[in-house]
């Protein structure tokens, strides 16, 4: 009995070896690439049907006449993995699709710029000023700028300084322009209008 | 015994001294190309029509080097080259169209008969076909598996290498779904229980076996004698720029453009299922999300 115990476990141990012994596979490699996506293949089926182009619009079977078998594993690997140029032609260029960065980037550290990882919310004012349409890449939304820029909290935790409300009229006649950047007629008016 | 070696010795040296070494299956040299023959301008054969060398060669002095030397990827090591397909070169002399394997997938003349012909490169003998055969019944020349690469690559399409493997748990799991809800099809593995050319791809256009047999069951679109038509595709600049940088990388890495242009499936022949719609992966394929 012990006899057979010990031959199963060592089949077992055997199989357990060839499988990690296996080589990984592309979609296996991928996982520990960096940035790495999430793909719901299941809700891309149906839009897929309706553009006209289904599983081999990413998986190709195009025709081919290489015979080196080395090669054709690492061409393999290039066309059956999408990248960026591909998803985002639908969910940030055309934005037919959803284009909330983490539907497909759930941990959002891995995709952005190595400057975001301290204090940046602090010191983004000046590479936004330098230039905005990289931010924009990322940023689809106006939103993102305006829910903290267009606060109005006279408790002093935004973008103002505290007290701002009182201080502000000031330097709107001294530089409008400053405050231009950001206001617009209309969010002046919302108060002062009600006051004529 | 010395007067012996020298003999031997010289007549070594005058064998390797008039028949350079060349590979196996090389085209014969120092033979008279007929008058019959019409050979591109473009290669130097001399007044004489002997075939030499630098006839179909580009590289000074090829015969002079040592075989392995010689550096077969020097665009001019066939004239005109680089030759992806080498059969582009040999029609260059020799008449593409008498010299083309035929289609023997295309099993029907004009009246709808059987080619029998075409039938007998992989079956010994012709089926017929209003019978029912067993597979082991249709005596075929070589296994099925290795059957195909006796005119096609073994790779003739992206991910063909891929696909040529004993199929995972899940992918068995979801096939025996598959097969249980559509016995109209069949998706056949080797013996040994991998994916195969025939396992997606029928070698029988429609109307060569019997419509009610789950091995007639397949998509009707392209004409055989055309084979799959592709079209453009809306798609193709972004997959372009998608893969440019990660061709570029294999390109530098094995030293030769490697491109890849996507395009859209329009019509498919000899599928047992549609693949452009999803229909065929599917089959095997299926996810959690």
């Amino acid at each position: 009995m012990r006899l057979v115990l010990l031959m199963l476990l060592l089949c077992w141990l055997g199989g357990q070896a060839a499988e990690t012994a296996r080589e990984k596979r592309w979609w296996e490699k991928r996982e520990a690439r960096k940035p790495d996506i999430y793909f719901p293949h299941n809700v891309h089926m149906a839009v897929m049907k309706q553009e006209g182009d289904m599983c081999m619009l990413c998986h190709s079977f195009q025709k081919t006449d290489e015979k080196d078998l080395k090669l054709l594993k690492d061409l393999s690997a290039v066309v059956n993995e999408p990248l960026k140029a591909v998803c985002h032609d639908c969910h940030v260029v055309e934005r037919r699709a959803p284009w909330r960065c983490e539907l497909c980037h759930p941990d959002k550290t891995r995709i952005w710029p190595a400057d975001h990882n301290f204090g940046y919310v602090q010191h983004h004012a000046t590479a936004a000023r330098r230039d905005e349409n990289a931010c924009r890449e990322c940023h689809l939304e106006l939103s993102f700028c305006t829910d903290c820029h267009f606060r109005r909290e006279i408790s002093g935790t935004g973008y103002h300084p505290l007290g701002y409300l009182t201080l502000h009229g000031m330097e709107a006649r001294t530089m409008p322009a400053n405050c231009g950047r950001c206001h617009n007629n209309f969010y002046c008016d919302n108060c002062h209008r009600r006051r004529r | 015994m010395r007067r012996f070696l020298w003999g031997l010795a010289l007549m070594v040296a005058s064998v390797a001294a008039e028949k350079p070494k060349v590979p196996p299956l090389h085209h014969l040299v120092d033979i008279r190309v007929p008058d019959s023959m019409q050979v591109d301008p473009a290669l130097p054969l001399p007044a004489d029509r002997k075939l030499t060398c630098p006839v179909c060669h580009g590289i000074k002095d090829i015969d002079k080097k040592d075989f392995d030397k010689v550096d077969k990827d020097d665009p001019n090591f066939l004239r005109g080259g680089p030759y992806r397909d080498l059969t582009r070169f040999c029609f260059r002399c020799h008449d593409q169209e008498s010299h083309q394997r035929p289609n023997i997938h295309a099993m029907l003349d004009d009246k709808g008969g059987i080619r029998k012909d075409h039938c007998l490169y992989c079956h010994e003998k012709a089926p017929e076909r209003d019978r029912r055969y067993r597979l082991e019944e249709v005596k075929l020349r070589a296994p099925p598996d290795k059957l195909c690469w006796g005119c096609h690559l073994k790779t003739p399409h992206l991910n063909a290498l891929e696909h040529q493997v004993k199929p995972s748990k899940k992918v068995k799991k979801q096939r025996k779904t598959f097969l249980r809800d559509h016995p109209e099809a069949i998706l056949p593995l080797t013996s040994d229980g991998r994916v195969t050319c025939i396992t997606c791809h029928t070698p029988h256009p429609p109307g060569v076996i019997r419509k009610d047999l789950p091995a007639a069951h397949q998509v009707a679109g392209a004409k055989v004698e055309k084979g799959p038509v592709y079209g453009d595709s809306p798609w193709e600049k972004t997959l372009a720029e998608d893969k440019g940088a990660r061709l570029a990388e294999l390109s530098r890495k094995y030293g030769r453009p490697l491109t890849f242009r996507y395009r859209q499936i329009r019509k498919e022949a000899l599928l047992r299922l549609p693949a452009k719609d999803g229909q065929l992966c599917g089959a095997c394929h299926v996810f959690d999300q």
